[in-house]
């Protein structure tokens, strides 16, 4: 972050800000606001089929959610799910990235495939995961009797349920990470690797002291996305489980959706919403220990 | 010079590629034999698990009395938007965030964050009591300036680290040529961290290309309906025709998978263009 | 890139020049000249391939009595119909006429979003009970759009092929399952059995509960979760589920279509879904036979309602629909499309339709005695108060818990929340 050496202060102190400016108005009006109406209404008694008649009822909702132990189990499976796909999903993505960096004849598709799961539409990737996870004639459970195993309850079964949607999660997510990581991995200063090379050290060392270093901020970045996103993911986990069985993938936002479209309440999933923000914001606040502390480590 | 070393990373390597390419392509594979197969086969007899290509014109024929073309176009517009609209706004605060330091700084930041943990469920009703206002339900526009609150941070975030990386001293001199902030930007810097630019609309557009939960409740004519909200609709009251939603998710993750393989390239000019002038 | 800016005024604008057009032509010959007005109309059972053209076409009958209309779909798909209705009513905005299910109907008409339609009854003498449920605090707010009714269907050729007769009990129903499965290797029975379905598996699951006589309220209004029908009910179902005659994992659509590819012996389904089963798949219509619940109290049924909104601008228009909707000429219109469900007077299924698909007259004969869904006097909570006790139910069938304790469990989580 150098400070900038020209003489010219008031622009200077002015141009941050007409930078900034337009993506912030924008982000006020059309995510901030919403949002603080959100925020405010989780003190309300609001319901979804009359929004506008709610009443303040104060920490009501809070109350009421601390006192249900559905809500601690649904917080411990979020935060699971979120742990589980963060190291999953980045760890293949970027092992994927690393393994097309180089150029090898039909990349371009190897390529194009690794991404499928980042294009294809969530309807249907839920479709077509529910249709190989089904019981009676998906091919899993096909290749599974094939193998002379029993067949596997991937979906229906409460120790499988989740591992089952965190597969499809990894295949959603780990392009994006892949896609991410590439981009740093192509802008690695070849010259800086060459010297390297010159100077005798071997790929895994050069891995080590050259591209690791280069990569781990965009590392660092999109674990803390896979873990926001994962909080608030909702479609797949929905279509495939809905969650159950016996709520052991009922995450934070499949109990919002329950308590807002099901239950009409509002208000009380705005409250189960601010959770959800809190939880995500504990994450980001990892991550900034976490960057402190790195570049700390490499001003030393 | 081939060592035993080269050789066993190659291996590794291959092996590697090959395990992956199984795991991210299996689903699509299975997707093109689940849509050349006839419901006999899905719901009856057994799934035949290679592709039965003589299926494909009563496929096609199936997927052609649909209004594809329709769905797919008001997607591409969307995306496309989304993708625009992120982009411009993104690289105005990344490149803020990561060449000034100033007070509010870490607030701007913060709330880009921010925008990531928001459940769409949660701001759904509040946008859409705003969106009546403002004229923008029923309308692709709408959707647009929805979803560009969640892909423009992650533009931002990428883009800043990688003008983190740019050298200070390649803007510097341009600064003392007297050319203006705006331009310096988009004529030094954004060149230069054009992969990441690419990752960026790669992403920006993938999030339009998704776009399903604001459709489904912001879109009152069917003739708006982007591909996802039509995907959907197959899922009936009674019965999902699993080949023809399989057939039709295909045709639409082509476009897509187009797209990257076109701003792919860039990625790699990106690199040579920053190789020249680094 | 343009976008298309096409407000919904400016679209509505449009569709009154073109229904103006199409008016003017006819104004010669009406006698009197009525403005020209556009209803729209919200069902997801638009979206269905083939019974949504069928039903539109039936009501685009009416521009024959009311040339001056023009009806205008609004088409969402049925995963996500109830929540944009809540939301676009909740905005105050909406279509003006919608066809809800019975719980989405309740939700509406109590935070007062539906007029009083009583206008468009007025004079209609032979509206059946399945209006009933229209009538909210003493004002009708709406009238019966269908009523679709739960029965044992069965695949004939398959039952006779294994030589056995249409079940009475459960434990017929679970022999005969299993003797079919082993003479021709088709699957038994299906029933939906998974929370990931709840909004579907809870109606179905009512046919078990008012089967084995559950109330799930008192004569006080109190909720009675934990009784011994409702056990009973719990085990009768986790008998059937131990059985292994059901495709477990198997999704309701996943398990009409088999039943549609002639894979499927016995199922429990609602005249409309009946009807998908019968057109369009392997299975002829004449081979498809209904039977009555095998319990030993009557079953349920899915019902849904018309209504008109308070948004709406054209009120008074879409009250005039809703009485041609009830009148003769507008029930014989849906009729044809409407396969055996029950209608807001008693049309008879025609001669026709009976003739090809001998499964109907069952359907006709149970629609008398069947319950509704929704819990009396609790219509408006009967989701959530139904999620406890198919989590319950879940306990039962996935981590093997005693219904008697799950139930108490039950009971004891609605008292507090309800």
């Amino acid at each position: 972050m150098a400070s900038v050496a020209s003489g010219r202060s008031l622009s200077r102190a002015i141009a941050p800000y007409a930078f900034v400016l337009p993506p912030v108005i924008y982000l006020g009006v059309f995510m901030f606001g919403p949002l603080g109406r959100q925020i405010w209404m989780s003190l309300t008694n609001t319901r979804i089929i009359n929004p506008n008649a709610g009443r303040y009822i104060g920490l009501r909702n809070f109350e009421r959610l601390f006192s249900d132990s559905g809500f601690y189990d649904s917080l411990r499976i979020t935060a699971l799910y979120a742990a589980a796909s963060v190291v999953l999903g980045v760890m293949a993505g970027v092992i994927s990235a690393l393994a097309i960096n180089q150029p090898f004849r039909g990349r371009a598709i190897v390529r194009a495939i690794l991404l499928f799961g980042w294009a294809a539409p969530n309807v249907a990737t839920s479709l077509i995961w529910l249709w190989m996870y089904n019981g009676q004639s998906g091919v899993f459970n096909d290749i599974a009797m094939a193998l002379g195993l029993e067949r596997i309850n991937w979906l229906t079964s409460a120790e499988m349920a989740l591992p089952s949607i965190l597969i499809v999660t990894v295949w959603q997510t780990a392009p994006f990470v892949m896609l991410v990581i590439l981009a740093a991995l192509q802008s690695t200063p070849e010259e800086v690797k060459e010297a390297a090379r010159i100077d005798g050290a071997d790929r895994l060392n050069v891995f080590r002291n050259v591209t690791l270093p280069h990569i781990l901020p965009s590392v660092q970045l999109v674990s803390l996305l896979t873990a926001v996103w994962a909080i608030r993911r909702f479609d797949i986990i929905y279509l495939l489980t809905g969650g159950g069985p016996l709520g052991s993938t009922s995450t934070l936002v499949v109990k919002i959706r329950q308590t807002a479209f099901e239950n009409y309440e509002l208000g009380m999933a705005s409250a189960y919403g601010v959770i959800g923000l809190v939880l995500a914001l504990l994450v980001a606040a990892v991550h900034f220990i976490v960057e402190r502390k790195r570049a700390q480590w490499m001003a030393r | 010079m081939i060592t035993p070393m080269k050789i066993t990373l190659a291996l590794v390597r291959g092996l590697l590629i090959a395990a992956l390419v199984a795991f991210a392509g299996f689903p699509i594979y299975w997707m093109a034999s689940t849509a050349l197969s006839v419901n006999s086969e899905l719901y009856s007899t057994g799934q035949v698990p290679w592709l039965q290509i003589q299926n494909l014109p009563a496929l096609a024929s199936e997927l052609l009395a649909l209004p594809l073309g329709r769905w797919l176009m008001n997607t591409i517009v969307i995306a496309i938007g989304v993708t625009v609209l992120s982009l411009a706004l993104g690289s105005l605060a990344g490149y803020a965030l990561s060449r000034f330091k100033f007070r509010g700084r870490g607030v701007v930041g913060f709330l880009l964050f921010m925008t990531q943990v928001v459940p769409e469920a949660l701001i759904l009703v509040p946008l859409y009591a705003m969106f009546i206002a403002m004229g923008l339900l029923n309308n692709l526009l709408g959707l647009v300036l929805a979803n560009v609150g969640f892909s423009l941070p992650v533009a931002a975030f990428i883009l800043k680290s990688a003008m983190d990386a740019v050298p200070y001293e390649i803007e510097e001199s341009a600064l003392i040529d007297n050319c203006p902030r705006i331009g310096v930007l988009t004529m030094i810097i954004l060149p230069l961290v054009m992969p990441s630019i690419a990752a960026a609309a790669v992403i920006a557009f993938f999030a339009g290309w998704n776009e399903f939960l604001f459709a489904s409740i912001f879109l009152r004519d069917r003739s708006l309906w982007p591909a996802s909200v039509g995907l959907a609709s197959f899922i009936g009251q009674y019965e999902t025709p699993m080949s023809a939603v399989m057939g039709a998710a295909l045709v639409f993750s082509v476009p897509a998978i187009v797209f990257f393989l076109l701003v792919q390239r860039k990625i790699v000019a990106g690199l040579t263009a920053g190789a020249v002038k680094g | 890139m343009a976008f298309r800016l096409n407000s919904r005024r400016s679209f509505a604008l449009a569709m009154l020049a073109v229904s103006g057009a199409a008016a003017s032509g006819q104004i010669a010959l009406a006698q009197s000249a009525k403005e020209p007005v556009t209803l729209v109309i919200a069902n997801s059972q638009w979206v269905d391939a083939l019974r949504g053209k069928n039903l539109w076409n039936a009501l685009l009958k009416y521009k024959q009595v009311a040339p001056h209309v023009t009806l205008e779909q609004e088409a969402i798909p049925s995963s996500e119909f109830d929540n944009k209705m809540t939301t676009e009513f909740g905005a105050g905005l909406g279509p003006d006429i919608a066809m809800m299910q019975e719980g989405l109907f309740y939700s509406i008409a109590d935070a007062g979003y539906l007029v009083d339609v009583s206008k468009a009854v007025e004079g209609v003498k032979n509206l059946n009970r399945t209006n009933d449920n229209g009538v909210i605090n003493g004002k009708r707010v709406g009238v019966a759009w269908q009523r679709a009714v739960y029965a044992l269907i069965y695949n004939k050729p398959l039952l006779d092929a294994a030589k056995v007769k249409p079940p009475s009990n459960l434990d017929e129903l679970i022999a005969a399952s299993k003797a079919v499965t082993a003479a021709t290797g088709a699957i038994g029975f299906t029933s939906r059995h998974q929370i990931a379905d709840f909004g579907g598996w809870f109606m179905d699951f009512q046919n078990w509960a008012y089967g084995y006589g559950v109330n799930w309220v008192d004569g006080k209004g109190k909720l009675t979760i934990n009784t011994p029908q409702a056990i009973a009910a719990m085990a009768a179902f986790k008998k059937m589920y131990d059985a292994k005659i059901i495709p477990i994992g198997d999704t309701m659509p996943t398990q009409r279509t088999r039943f549609k590819e002639s894979k499927v012996a016995f199922s429990i389904d609602n005249s409309g879904g009946t009807l998908n089963i019968a057109s369009g798949g392997a299975l002829a219509a004449k081979d498809l036979y209904a039977a009555p619940l095998p319990f030993e109290h009557p079953g349920a049924h899915q019902q849904i309602f018309v209504g008109v909104s308070t948004h709406s601008k054209k009120q008074k228009a879409a009250i005039e629909f809703l009485a041609w909707l009830v009148s003769p000429d507008g029930q014989q219109a849906l009729r044809d499309a409407s396969g055996p469900d029950a209608l807001a007077t008693d049309v008879p299924i025609t001669e026709a339709f009976r003739a090809a698909n001998p499964w109907a007259e069952t359907f006709a004969e149970l629609a008398v005695k069947s319950r509704s869904t929704l819990i009396p006097g609790r219509e408006v909570d009967t989701g959530p108060i139904m999620r406890t006790v198919m989590e319950a139910l879940e306990k039962v069938l996935v981590a093997g818990a005693d219904p008697k304790i799950a139930l108490a469990e039950a009971q004891k989580q609605a008292d507090s929340k309800f």
